[in-house]
């Protein structure tokens, strides 16, 4: 036993989820520490830092990263003055593919399998150098699927470690948003009345889309680096042809990483005569970063 | 449909060796090890105040003793002194008891001296083997014509109370040393052996 595994029990750090255990949720991770959020796009770095109280500040884009190594070494040393530890978390909006897929292994613990072992679960569908993260439907044999670019990943995170930061987390900020939505829109048991909607996914520059009727999955697509911060029409001329294909009755369900204001209207003319529920919230991927 | 909620999907790369927090329970074995550190921190605290306040009792406790044993020395010194005067009382008290059945005698005899004589010794002396006489012996001082006179005026007022025995007495340059065993007829009836005696009285 060392010494440090004596002071850990006695500061009680030892009863709390280490700084990089993926299974434990950032805020019993880091109480009453600052850390700092990065959003990663393509050529934009957002970076948003997050109270010792566990509320997240507002957010700072650094614009044009072409890269991410230069712009991360400039801003680095400030950023991590306001840390204790340099911890951060990473979100993913740019490098990655959600598909819909169907017949993937539904053994029990198959979500947190395909991190470990992913060729079990997904089968033939398994691509060397890649990382995968699922989420499947309980009411039907279609599953929503993550994939990462495992080079890439290692990259991204030396990067930061160059630059000081330790890293606690790396996600997708749009994937973590679609199961947020799934998870407030599907509240009814199983057997009961199914539910039917449009999800409309935005995320700093990402945007994805899936048509869900009658609990069933239907279509999904998603796109990296599609708007900016300023306009975000590129991303209703991506899912406008949804329009004619979802059925009149179903609504749609908008989601985004932040509150943008007059987004629902906007979805509401391109969504003619279709109920439009906007769920997003003020830092809302923050929080979920922060409580889960 | 319900699906579970679950903690963000990490794609970060794991550490090896990362532990599980440990069980809240044993939170318990570091906030008793901090009572205990506490509890001794308290308690020695109130060891070291206690033992000094038991410190400066016991200088004030031997400042008492040694207070009581001044006193205590002063209060002997003192008693010894009060049974020296009781002692002293006591012998004045006995001489008194003892010489108060002679004060009619030393009257008679102090007032039988007349003014041209004087009374030079006077000494009364009790045998403890017959406590019913006394030896008288005295010495008069007066001019040789009236020495006879004084002293027979002396003999005369002491045979009032007393029966005189074989007197002695010597005159020289106007002078007399007189000794007499004096007896006390009341006594005396008591005594067979004194009545036995026959008076006998010296005169020259």
């Amino acid at each position: 036993m060392k010494a440090s595994d004596i002071a850990s029990v006695l500061n009680f750090s030892a009863f709390r989820p280490e700084p990089d255990d993926p299974t434990a949720s950032w805020k019993s991770r880091f109480p009453n520490k600052r850390t700092v959020f990065f959003g990663l796009g393509k050529q934009t770095l957002t970076v948003r830092m997050i109270a010792k109280n566990g509320r997240p500040a507002d957010g700072e884009v650094i614009p044009d990263v072409k890269d991410l190594k230069e712009s991360l070494a400039a801003a680095s040393s400030l950023i991590r003055e306001r840390t204790d530890g340099g911890w951060c978390a990473v979100s993913l909006h740019t490098r990655y593919v959600i598909s819909l897929e169907t017949n993937l292994s539904r053994r029990p613990g198959s979500e947190d399998i395909v991190k470990s072992n992913p060729r079990t679960v997904l089968g033939g569908r398994y691509e060397r150098g890649k990382r995968y993260a699922l989420t499947h439907n309980p009411e039907t044999n279609s599953s929503i699927l993550l994939t990462f670019d495992e080079e890439q990943l290692a990259k991204i995170q030396a990067t930061f470690a160059e630059c000081g930061f330790n890293v606690g987390r790396v996600c997708c900020g749009t994937y973590t948003l679609l199961t947020h939505a799934l998870d407030v829109i599907n509240t009814t048991k199983s057997g009961e009345a199914p539910a039917s909607a449009f999800f409309f996914i935005l995320c700093e520059g990402a945007v994805c889309a899936l048509v869900q009727q009658d609990d069933k999955w239907l279509e999904l697509r998603s796109r990296t680096d599609v708007y900016g911060p300023a306009d975000v029409s590129p991303a209703l001329e991506l899912v406008a042809p949804f329009q004619s294909r979802i059925p009149p009755t179903m609504p749609v369900v908008i989601v985004a990483d932040t509150t943008i204001p007059g987004l629902a209207e906007v979805v509401a003319q391109t969504f003619e005569g279709h109920e439009v529920r906007d769920i997003s919230e003020p830092d809302l991927l923050s929080r979920l970063m922060i409580q889960s | 449909m319900q699906i579970p909620r679950r903690i963000i999907d990490d794609f970060k790369n794991d550490r090896k060796g990362i532990l599980p927090p440990l069980k809240p329970i044993l939170r318990l074995v570091p906030m008793l090890f901090y009572l205990a550190a506490a509890s001794a921190f308290v308690l020695t605290t109130l060891f070291i105040v206690h033992t000094g306040i038991l410190k400066a009792n016991i200088v004030v406790y031997n400042a008492g003793i040694a207070d009581a044993k001044a006193q205590i020395a002063n209060t002997a010194a003192e008693r010894a002194k009060l049974e020296m005067r009781i002692l002293k009382a006591t012998d004045v008290q006995a001489w008194v008891e003892g010489s108060r059945p002679l004060q009619p005698l030393a009257v008679a005899v102090s007032r039988s001296i007349g003014d041209n004589a004087t009374l030079g010794d006077l000494k009364l002396t009790r045998d403890e083997q017959s406590p019913a006489t006394l030896t008288l012996t005295m010495k008069l001082g007066s001019a040789s014509a009236t020495s006879r006179q004084q002293l027979d005026l002396t003999t005369a007022s002491i045979a009032k109370d007393y029966r005189l025995v074989q007197p002695q007495q010597t005159f020289s340059q106007g002078e007399v040393d007189y000794r007499v065993t004096l007896v006390n007829p009341a006594q005396a009836t008591n005594d067979p052996q004194e009545e036995a005696a026959p008076p006998v009285l010296n005169t020259p």
